[in-house]
């Protein structure tokens, strides 16, 4: 199975639901496939001990000769090599583009906006390698809109509640499946530049005229809500035709899935068209038994049944879902191969 | 000007934010102080409506939150806001790593100062730190003129001093023909030093030139392996360079020391580095007292697993290296049969300042007193030559000394240096000595006797004070907590002092019964820097008593002096007795009996 130069983030729901862990898998299923890798985070990874629950975590472990971006204080004494730096700045220093010489450790400190990841990323393309991994940091989820397919970890670490747990995955998985579309097919575009805008800002920005359809292209997030109350606002409800989000991070970033989902649901059933002017390929979900639960002024590690939670997910989505720690890396390997293969679509 | 939008995401622990926004606005910056109630959403919808240079956040973090701060920076990514402004988080644990891991272009956390965050607005940061880049090293002896103000103190110092001198004059050990040597080994081609270095070892006891000369080391002595060492340059290298912490409130003394001595130079230089980080000042390197007893030095870096570092010229080098560069290393000579070469040793390494005491070191710490005078006066000379200042320990006390022998003592030997053309340092113990205990001279406070220490003193002599060694010795016990208090009590006493350096132990290092864990030495100086902190400028209040104690040590120093002068020379009223005796608890050593000859250069 071939490769090509696919970027593929890696991002979760919450801290400590195997970002790591599913990085580390893909490493381990690539490297006896001769697949050359280059590993980037949007945030800080691979320490050994977690900076918030001071749990152990697992290290991130490169084989020889992949590359990897870090920040200059992170590079290990030996055993890398400094290609450049990239005038990316991080809270712990300018980022630089690294090889591995030999396989070892190394702590992940990227780029951490949208437009830097970009750039480095395509950086770390010229140099040839056929994956480029993203690394997610906690829910973080925006500057992963340079992926081109995704991996979403989730798991108890989230919610110890697997029905919520479950729904919100679903919710999250719906804005992956969104058609893609053009914004203006439907009629004028009005792209809005207001971040969280409300129905007012939308009636001002759409300036429609009575009986011309209105279509939506949202660049920057809106609230769930505002979608529900265009659908009834009798200024907006009877022109509006479309909403095009910019690819299927915008409606996660909302911060509630579900209500997203439901939003964009209501929408559809009032006869709006919803899609994505990007889609975005999810891989597979990575569903995680662990949760580090609080006790005292400190954190010990605890899972909720593994098998219920697997079942639970595997029944409600239709996306490839895998336990990586229980059932190795070869299905998470399919699942990345399949997604990020030349010429896949979700 | 900068505009920075300041958001409190924590409704209650919104104090750091309005201390930050309050200095920006009086350095001329536009800010604006959000409502700590607000949603994200809306924070996000403010932060995107005006061209901020900074967004400014402060949050307290649990098991929850780190997630709703990512989402807040994803959010204000998503909102194209980190495209022209810089995104900061404050708040107690956040640290460099969590900012990182956050997504934040910056993080505050609980050792930051309000001055930090202005200067990172302001492009003055540096990356290593404002206050690390500002460190210049002291001189603690600079500005005094060693005048003796008291006559007849001056006319016994001077007799004292000329005799020694007289007597010494004529003498040598095979300490000061070692010294000869390795200097010019130090200087010495290449080729010439293997033979320089045999004729080394012709003065050398067994062990030590055995050790060097077929690497059969004395036993638990290793050489540090070259892993070992490249780790540690790796580790620092790896490590940013933090801003130091300030220690003192107001003002630019007393300089903080304390002890190095682990046995392990890389031990040495990772809890040394740590109090850097701490605002130490300086660290005085200890040797082991094995190393006293034998003629001659190891050569090589070397470790043990033992107390005190042996004192190499590698070891040493190692050490001044890799300390700041404003960081003050004082190398302990005066134990011991090696005197003048550690010092010649201590100076083209680098090091600030030695430590030499012709009394406490024959009387308390076993070194025959005509050999440590010898090699004593020999030392200072090169001290003096290398403009290296040399402080005198007052541990004598300790053996049961009356403070006023140890003070007459370190006099002597302060005269002896002054004569020589070196720099001396005096350090008055503050302890709760043998012979304070007997006589109850603390029986009310731990103020009284140790400031009178220092009042007579300075009544006598223009001259540095740096009590040790370390202050508050005898009055601490194996609870961290009441050692740390102890030492911050006799700390802001010696503030009240006014003098220039104390050396402060770390809380388990009477009872740590191995290697001093590296907590322990931040428990003192976080104790320390809380007690300057209250203190401020108010001063300790001594009791009526103080006058008296001062009156009966100045007098008790004057009667020691005249019963030193009237021996032959001060190793001579060391044997005698003047200066501690069986009766006090003091013994004079044995190192070397009978080495001192007559010096046929």
């Amino acid at each position: 199975m071939a490769v090509d130069a696919r970027v593929v983030g890696i991002a979760g729901t919450a801290k400590n639901t195997g970002k790591t862990t599913a990085l580390n898998a893909i490493l381990a299923a690539a490297h006896p496939r001769g697949v050359a890798v280059a590993v980037t985070s949007i945030g800080y990874d691979g320490e050994a001990v977690d900076n918030v629950t001071g749990l152990p975590k697992p290290r991130v472990v490169l084989p020889g000769g992949a590359l990897a971006t870090t920040a200059r204080s992170c590079v290990p004494p030996a055993g890398w090599e400094v290609l450049e730096a990239t005038g990316s700045w991080t809270a712990l220093g300018e980022v630089l583009l690294v090889r591995c010489l030999e396989p070892g450790a190394i702590v992940l400190a990227g780029p951490n906006r949208r437009s830097e990841l970009a750039r480095v990323v395509e950086r770390v393309q010229a140099l040839g390698p056929s994956l480029v991994l993203v690394d997610g940091a906690l829910n973080r989820l925006a500057p992963m809109s340079v992926a081109s397919a995704f991996i979403l970890a989730t798991g108890a670490a989230r919610t110890a509640d697997i029905p919520a747990l479950v729904r919100e995955a679903a919710a999250m998985e719906s804005f992956f499946r969104l058609p893609a579309r053009l914004p203006g097919r439907a009629g004028a575009p009005t792209v809005v530049h207001t971040p969280f805008p409300s129905v007012d800002e939308l009636v001002e920005a759409s300036a429609c005229a009575e009986d011309a359809p209105v279509e939506f292209s949202f660049l920057l997030p809106v609230h769930p809500d505002v979608l529900v109350r265009v659908t009834h606002d009798r200024r907006l409800r009877s022109h509006v035709a479309a909403v095009t989000f910019y690819d299927p991070v915008l409606p996660l970033l909302c911060g509630d899935a579900v209500a997203m989902a439901a939003a964009l649901q209501r929408c559809r059933e009032r006869g709006v068209e919803v899609g994505v002017e990007r889609p975005v390929t999810l891989a597979a979900v990575t569903a995680s038994p662990f949760l580090p639960r609080p006790q005292g002024q400190r954190y010990v590690a605890d899972t909720v049944p593994a098998g219920a939670l697997l079942a639970a997910f595997r029944s409600a989505l239709r996306s490839p879902v895998v336990d990586v720690v229980a059932e190795g890396s070869e299905a998470l390997w399919e699942a990345v191969a399949a997604a990020a293969a030349p010429g896949s679509t979700s | 000007m900068k505009s920075i939008l300041c958001v409190p995401l924590d409704p209650v622990h919104d104090v750091g934010i309005k201390l930050i926004r309050s200095a920006l606005a009086q350095r001329g910056h536009r800010t604006e102080l959000l409502s700590p109630d607000l949603p994200a959403e809306e924070v996000v919808r403010r932060a995107a409506a005006e061209p901020w240079d900074y967004i400014m956040v402060s949050r307290t973090l649990g098991y929850g939150v780190a997630e709703i701060l990512a989402r807040f920076v994803d959010l204000l990514d998503a909102a194209g806001v980190r495209e022209r402004s810089k995104i900061v988080i404050g708040g107690k644990p956040v640290t460099s790593e969590l900012a990182a891991e956050l997504g934040f272009d910056r993080g505050f956390g609980e050792h930051s100062t309000v001055d930090e965050v202005v200067a990172y607005v302001e492009g003055r940061e540096a990356g290593a730190g404002a206050t690390a880049a500002a460190r210049t090293k002291p001189d603690v002896t600079a500005g005094f003129t060693y005048d003796v103000r008291h006559p007849r103190v001056a006319e016994l110092l001077s007799t004292i001093t000329e005799r020694t001198l007289a007597w010494a004059q004529a003498r040598t050990t095979p300490a000061l023909r070692r010294v000869r040597l390795r200097e010019a080994i130090l200087d010495a081609p290449e080729a010439e030093r293997n033979r320089l270095w045999q004729e080394y070892h012709t003065l050398c006891d067994g062990p030590i030139a055995e050790g060097n000369r077929d690497g059969s080391l004395p036993q638990g002595v290793r050489r540090v392996r070259e892993g070992e060492a490249r780790a540690l340059r790796a580790l620092l290298a790896e490590r940013r360079a933090v801003g130091a912490r300030g220690i003192r409130h107001a003002g630019a003394k007393p300089l903080m020391f304390k002890f190095l001595g682990s046995g392990c130079p890389v031990m040495d230089i990772v809890h040394a580095k740590v109090c850097e980080r701490y605002g130490l000042d300086g660290f005085l390197l200890i040797n082991p007292s094995w190393e006293a007893r034998y003629e001659g030095l190891l050569d090589g870096l070397l470790t043990h697993e033992n107390d005190g570092t042996i004192t190499s010229e590698q070891n040493i080098r190692l050490v001044r290296e890799l300390l700041d560069p404003a960081s003050l290393l004082t190398v302990r000579a005066h134990r011991g049969l090696n005197t003048p070469e550690t010092v010649l040793l201590a100076a083209r390494a680098g090091a600030d300042l030695t430590k030499i005491n012709l009394v406490y070191g024959s009387l308390g710490a076993g070194t025959d007193p005509e050999r440590l005078a010898v090699d004593g006066l020999e030392a200072m000379r090169i001290a003096a030559r290398h403009g290296m200042g040399f402080d005198i320990p007052g541990n004598d006390e300790l053996s049961g000394v009356p403070a006023w022998k140890s003070l007459a003592g370190q006099l002597a030997t302060a005269a002896i240096g002054c004569a020589l053309g070196a720099r001396p340092i005096l350090k008055p113990l503050f302890c709760y000595g043998p012979h304070i205990v007997l006589h109850g001279l603390m029986a009310d406070n731990f103020v009284d006797y140790n400031l009178a220490k220092v009042r007579s003193l300075r009544s006598l002599v223009d001259a540095p004070i740096w009590p040790g060694e370390p202050i508050a010795f005898m009055t601490q016990t194996e609870d961290r907590v009441q050692s740390a208090n102890a030492t911050s009590y006799h700390a802001a006493l010696a503030a009240t002092a006014g003098v220039e350096a104390i050396t402060v132990a770390s809380t388990d290092e009477a009872y740590s019964r191995g290697p001093i864990a590296l907590a322990s030495r931040i428990d003192s100086i976080r104790a320390v820097a809380d007690a300057y902190r209250f203190m401020g400028g108010a001063q300790l209040q001594p009791t009526a008593g103080v006058d008296g104690f001062t009156q009966r040590i100045t007098d008790g120093i004057v009667t020691t002096l005249e019963e030193v002068a009237r021996h032959e020379s001060l190793p001579q009223a060391i044997l005698a007795g003047a200066l501690g005796n069986a009766e006090d608890g003091a013994y004079p050593g044995t190192f070397g009996r009978g080495s001192v000859t007559a010096d046929g250069r």
